[in-house]
């Protein structure tokens, strides 16, 4: 299985001889493919608190209003931020009392950290072996279609990714992008995605500063050394973190996206949902379900749809379900979901009333109802209006 | 041993440190006295479909994956951290159209049906800023009714469909205890109120004070320490809650 596909789209094969592999294919652009062409895509690079981000700068954030930023933002050690809070849908931290609120939140602490994170990440995306390495020139990516892999390139005359360059991998496959000089996005570039790829699962590491061309729509974590530059209208769908220096913006979209799901299991690895019997969900180590106490809860695993890959303790043979009272003036209806499972691959528990405190006095729990939740003490201070 | 649910936390200890700000504009004088359930028709529907995250979903204006990203939605709630449970307004393949808390009022977006956790509601709660009532239905059926303290006119309750964000349990100090509803909804006139956003929630009477059917809070629903014990023993997270000013409001939640 080749590493990239050249860029009139057709595969490339190398051959495999003595354990080795190094491989030289001139199609545009000289790409030198290192190591097994075989290998699974990379792990991803683990972001830590700064994935909490949208915008991360060492040393200002400058704006051309207006931008459209989700997620977080924040500037440190030092605190100069352009933005205003209507910009942003979430938090603005800093080190102190200089940005806008009513967004504004000062935690230099949680900066710290975000920002050791980044350099950790920075070093971890920078210290990976390159499966192909594009030398300098211009134009390195455009028009490429490539699989997932760590992808290495100099220095562009104008423009390291001019056009489009297609990204082809499931929903968990990662791209890593080591830029050893600039990084320069010309203006209308764009990043393309096929076979359920994802934003969240591309990194570009830089080397010095990246620069995103007007009107480019670019897509992935970008862990720039220096400073990062988006010129007028560009679309970012992933992150804009700067180690050191600023974060130049100008009427720019900066979306943080998160993962969706890529199907298959719904529970972190050696975890399961188990539900009990009147619907109520628990995540718990898998096997846990047979041991005390939750062996006394008749648990048993919980829906997975196969469409989706979620996780539910809605049974497709409880789509429709009945409620009924004993008290006055609660009637006693029929109610049907609207959620309509597919075919049921798992057989419905028996049911049992819900647990004492979690049902209305005087009224049964629909089976597979709601389970209610009792109030939760506060973590976070908050003010109503009142 | 303490079981650990996935949606159902049991009570913790750990000692809140919520501050609900509101102005205190009357004695207390709350009777505690539940009124008759309303009679006659239901003005909401018998059940609504709850999605409970399991992970941070980004929602979008449109059911597909090209459709626009509109926000993050995070999985845990900023006051509790507990779950983010949602209403679902509809489903299209694996995406779920649901309401989403916050501005502006009402707002909703499609999120992938993935690491989720499905459920359905019986209750629906349902103010009314010019009766100064809150209704509880269970199943479509009206079941309780409270006096409640609603908005004054200049910064009134806002209006629409939302849901219940979180059930917090306050400490008996603090303004607004013993328990606090914090709704989807956001103030019209406040945009930021005591380091908050603005959020209207339903919560206690304690250390704030107001007369139930009365209209002098700054957008919050005030109801005695009666009614939010009982309401807090059978509502949670995701529950509709519409607030209507008295005309005949069409509900669009009930999926």
């Amino acid at each position: 299985m080749p590493r990239f596909i050249s860029k009139s789209g057709r595969r490339s094969r190398f051959a495999v001889a003595g354990g080795g592999l190094i491989a030289l294919a001139i199609l545009g652009a000289t790409l030198t493919l290192a190591g097994s062409s075989a290998a699974a895509s990379p792990s991803t690079v683990g972001l830590g608190t700064a994935g909490n981000f949208a915008v991360l700068a060492g040393s200002a954030i400058t704006d051309v209003p207006t931008s459209a930023i989700t997620g977080n933002v924040g500037v440190s050690p030092l605190t100069s931020n352009g933005l205003i809070c209507a910009e942003v849908t979430g938090t603005i931290y800093s080190v102190d009392a200089s940005g806008p609120l009513p967004c504004r939140k000062t935690n230099a602490p949680l900066l710290t950290t975000a920002k050791n994170d980044l350099n950790a990440a920075y070093v971890n995306a920078a210290g990976r072996l390159p499966d192909a390495t594009f030398g300098a020139g211009d134009n390195q990516l455009g028009g490429q279609i490539l699989v997932p892999g760590v992808y290495r390139f100099g220095h562009a005359a104008t423009a390291n990714l001019t056009g489009t360059l297609t990204l082809n991998g499931s929903a968990s496959a990662v791209w890593i992008f080591q830029a050893t000089s600039d990084l320069v996005f010309a203006g209308s570039a764009n990043v393309h995605f096929t076979g359920g790829a994802q934003a969240c699962n591309v990194f570009w590491q830089v080397t010095s500063s990246a620069t995103l061309g007007t009107g480019s729509n670019i897509s992935g974590t970008i862990l720039a050394l220096t400073s990062i530059s988006a010129a007028h209208g560009a679309t970012i769908s992933g992150r804009l973190l700067a180690q050191n220096g600023a974060v130049t913006l100008d009427h720019n979209t900066i979306i943080r996206s998160a993962c969706t799901s890529s199907g298959g299991a719904s529970q972190p690895p050696g975890r399961a949902l188990y539900c009990s019997p009147s619907g109520q969900a628990y995540d718990l180590v898998k096997g846990e379900d047979t041991e005390p106490p939750y062996d006394a809860l008749n648990l048993v695993p919980a829906y997975i749809d196969p469409v989706t890959g979620s996780a539910t303790c809605i049974f497709p043979s409880a789509a429709t379900t009945t409620a009924t009272t004993t008290t006055t003036p609660t009637p006693t209806p029929t109610t049907t979901t609207t959620v309509t499972p597919p075919a049921p691959v798992t057989p419905a528990p028996t049911p049992k009333p819900a647990p004492a405190a979690h049902k209305a006095k005087g009224v049964k729990a629909a089976k597979h109802s709601v389970v209610h939740v009792a109030p939760q003490p506060a973590k976070h201070t908050a003010g109503f209006t009142g | 041993m303490n079981l650990r649910p996935a949606i159902v936390g049991g009570r913790r200890q750990r000692p809140p440190t919520l501050l609900v700000a509101c102005v205190v504009c009357a004695a207390l004088t709350a009777t505690g006295q539940a009124a008759s359930a309303a009679a006659g028709t239901a003005p909401v529907k018998q059940t609504q479909a709850l999605v409970t995250l399991l992970r941070e979903h980004e929602a979008r204006a449109g059911p597909g994956i090209r459709s626009t990203p509109l926000q993050l939605v995070p999985a845990t709630t900023p006051i509790t951290g507990e779950k983010t449970t949602l209403p679902v307004l509809a489903r299209r393949g694996r995406w779920l159209h649901v309401a989403l808390p916050g501005r502006p009022n009402g707002h909703t977006g499609w999120i992938l049906a993935g690491k989720t956790v499905r459920s359905v509601t019986h209750w629906h709660i349902v103010v009314d800023t010019s009766r100064r009532t809150v209704t509880v239905y269970r199943a479509g059926a009206a079941v309780r009714t409270f006096e409640a303290v609603v908005g004054k006119p200049s910064t009134p309750t806002p209006t629409g469909d939302f849901f219940i964000e979180e059930s917090i349990a306050l400490q008996t100090t603090d303004v607004g205890a013993p328990y606090a509803l914090a709704l989807s909804a956001r103030s019209n006139v406040l945009q930021e109120f005591d380091g908050g956003p603005g959020q209207i929630a339903l919560h206690g009477l304690l250390n704030v004070g107001g007369v139930p059917g009365t209209a002098v809070s700054h957008g919050c629903v005030r109801l005695d320490t009666q009614a939010m014990r009982w309401l807090v023993a059978r509502v949670g997270p995701g529950v509709p809650v519409t607030i209507t000013r008295g005309a005949a409001h069409a509900v669009r939640f009930g999926v």
